[in-house]
């Protein structure tokens, strides 16, 4: 039967009152690795620039090291500080993520737009016992929520349970199809 | 399937895998590469046996990657899904069900010819990033992964698949119909104002090219200037303002052309179920979209369109890397009125409801904060490191900060949102502007930012990602910007109907 009542738009769930799980206590190595890794690579450069004598470098190379040193060490707190702002939600209908400290980002994502999912585990995050969680959906071209620092093991469950998700979806989607061509 | 076994692909596939890396790498780094290349290229003296190494490690790390790829790439087919895992440093597994693989289509690359071997994309109804590519595999195979994925959406009754008209669909009568006058698609080129971004950014290689040739205009025109009845400098500036003009005359008869190649006798068919375009001179090409599928409709009228009070409608489909089809086909009514639009609106969404649209305006504070980061600070900071270091001689340069205040005035007067039940119109733009109306169920994913600053204010911005496009609305009143979002939400959860 078709209804077309009016809704209280003050009833409905407020995605801004919800309690975020933090990510795995790992994680921040990991990012604070990667950030290390370029800077490794940064600094190699600047050697590869001292040694071809590219003037900047070959003049002033202390406060061109001292620069990338800091830069270096306030990238690895800021892994560690940001930790803290980041957190996942699940809900019965979506998932939500937030990251950001002075740029704050919320995600939702609803499951019944969730096109695939892929887990990556890299090789310091298998080290680390965690994994990331890249949801994608029809838009864009990259993953449309990637939750990265997760317990391997919880990673597994939420994937899972995103999969059980979809399936349930399909079903549905599938039994209002049946049920639409039996009323054509 | 009861012991899904783990398939590999042919050895010839590592071809296949360093060509798409390779090209994948391009696009990538490609363009943020390109400017570290030219400034080593500037700076280092011995060029040949850097960019010799350079070349080298680049080749070897590829196929070092490339390799890795083959000896790790296997996937799996099970009843109701398709596994694929790959890399050893990052290991990717990617599950791609059944019911959401929306085309299947198999492509034989010139390298895989010789071996009678094909290429199978699974295409996951829309999502551009990551179809399962499954490359090396005999064609009897593929058509088997096809046929095993087509009976598993005939099982489950899903009907998405398959992009094939039926016959009953073709017989289905026109119920109304539009037509536009050559004349009127002719205009529609004029407003094409591409063409001469593409002129003024081909100029620098257009000069270069005219150098190497070792033309010489100057004295072509000297001798022109002294044929006018006017004074020297008066007849060199008449010939260098008509040259222009003359140029962008030019410019515009190959856009109206092209137009009009294009769009020729144009007619565009409402069917129960779908929109078909007839048109083009050429080839009289035919677009057929099924009403179904459209993420959401543009209105757009740019400057040139301004002046000829017209605007072009445009449907969107869903965009996929692997179906560059689905881009090409985005269904376009050039040259109606203003006031023309909103009735084929309801072509495609019935329930939208042709009324008076008042649109809602975003934050003032969106205008005080960009003026300041984006005009006032960089523009004073300019000013004053030039005036210590030279002279006050840059007095000038403050004159740039009304003019910038007013370009981001114009940007800013021009977002609004309109919002009702079922539908969203977003306007956008800057002279010219934008109307994206899209319906809130056809909604991907939703997102909301907010900057130390807009904290502050109780302001955020939101981000609607749809299969299209993204579309965004700063500098929203925070409680404003949680009531859409929640609505957006709802919208999506709560629905029954398809997306796509």
């Amino acid at each position: 039967m078709f209804s077309n009542l009016q809704i209280d738009v003050e009833q409905l769930p407020q995605h801004q009152q919800i309690s975020y799980q933090p990510l795995a206590d790992n994680a921040p190595i990991a990012t604070a690795a990667s950030w290390l890794l370029i800077f490794v690579f940064v600094y190699i450069l600047t050697a590869g620039g001292y040694l071809i004598n590219l003037p900047l470098i070959q003049n002033y190379p202390v406060p061109v090291y001292l620069f990338e040193f800091a830069l270096t060490a306030l990238s690895i707190y800021w892994s560690f500080f940001s930790h803290r702002y980041k957190g996942y939600a699940l809900r019965e209908q979506d998932i939500l993520y937030k990251t950001g400290v002075l740029w704050c980002k919320k995600t939702v994502l609803p499951f019944n737009r969730i096109q695939h999912i892929e887990t990556h585990r890299s090789l310091l995050q298998r080290k680390l016992n965690i994994a990331s969680l890249r949801l994608y959906t029809a838009g864009g071209l990259k993953a449309d929520l990637v939750i990265s620092g997760l317990d391997s093991s919880r990673t597994d469950e939420i994937k899972q349970f995103l999969l059980s998700k979809i399936q349930q979806e399909a079903n549905a989607s599938a039994n209002s199809n049946t049920t639409e061509s039996v009323n054509e | 399937m009861n012991n899904p076994e783990w398939h590999r692909v042919s050895v010839i596939s590592v071809f296949h895998f360093f060509i798409s890396r390779a090209i994948s790498i391009i696009k990538e780094v490609g363009f943020n590469a390109g400017p570290i290349l030219v400034a080593g290229y500037v700076t280092v003296d011995d060029r040949s046996f850097w960019f010799g190494i350079f070349g080298l490690v680049f080749l070897t790390l590829l196929l070092v990657d490339t390799l890795i790829i083959y000896f790790t790439f296997r996937f799996q087919l099970t009843d109701n899904q398709i596994i694929v895992k790959q890399g050893f440093f990052t290991r990717e597994v990617l599950d791609l069900k059944f019911d959401r693989i929306q085309n299947v289509n198999i492509s034989v690359p010139w390298y895989f010819k010789p071996f009678k071997l094909v290429n199978c994309i699974l295409d996951s109804a829309g999502s551009a990033a990551k179809e399962a590519s499954i490359p090396g595999i005999t064609e009897t195979f593929a058509q088997q992964i096809s046929q095993q994925i087509h009976s598993y959406h005939q099982q489950h009754n899903i009907s998405d698949v398959l992009e094939t008209e039926t016959s009953s669909e073709l017989e289905q009568p026109a119920t109304s119909i539009l037509k536009l006058t050559n004349k009127e698609v002719t205009k529609y080129g004029f407003t094409n104002s591409m063409i001469f971004v593409i002129a003024a950014a081909s100029f620098p290689i257009v000069e270069k090219t005219i150098e190497r040739l070792g033309w010489d205009f100057s004295d072509y025109l000297k001798d022109l200037a002294s044929y006018l009845p006017l004074p020297e400098l008066a007849a060199k500036i008449t010939l260098v303002i008509s040259s222009l003009l003359l140029f962008g005359f030019l410019l515009l008869c190959v856009t109206g052309i092209g137009s009009f190649v294009r769009f020729y006798n144009y007619e565009l068919h409402n069917q129960p179920n779908k929109l078909k375009r007839i048109a083009g001179l050429l080839d009289r090409q035919q677009i057929s979209v099924r009403k179904q599928k459209i993420q959401g409709i543009s209105i757009k009228q740019n400057i040139f369109a301004k002046i000829l009070k017209r605007v072009t409608v445009q449907f969107h489909q869903t965009q996929s890397e692997h179906n560059p089809q689905s881009k090409k086909q985005s269904l376009i009514i050039p040259m109606l009125k203003p006031d023309q639009w909103q009735q084929y609106i309801p072509w495609v969404y019935s329930d939208f409801s042709v009324e008076q649209i008042k649109f809602s305006n975003i934050s003032y504070y969106y205008l005080f904060r960009k003026s300041l980061m984006l005009v006032i600070l960089p523009i004073v900071v300019l000013f004053i490191f030039l005036a210590f270091s030279q002279s006050l001689y840059h007095l000038f340069l403050l004159a740039f900060i009304p003019l910038g205040i007013f370009c981001l005035w114009l940007k800013f007067r021009r977002y609004g949102y309109y919002m009702n039940a079922d539908f969203c119109i977003i306007r956008s733009g800057f002279i010219g502007v934008t109307y994206t109306l899209i319906p809130l169920y056809k909604i991907q994913r939703v997102s909301e930012k907010q900057s130390f600053y807009q904290r502050r204010k109780q302001l955020c911005s939101i981000e609607i990602q749809l299969a299209f496009s993204k579309l965004r609305l700063p500098y929203l009143p925070e409680v404003v910007a949680n009531k859409i979002l929640n609505i957006c939400l709802y919208k999506v959860e709560s629905t029954d109907k398809s997306w796509l």
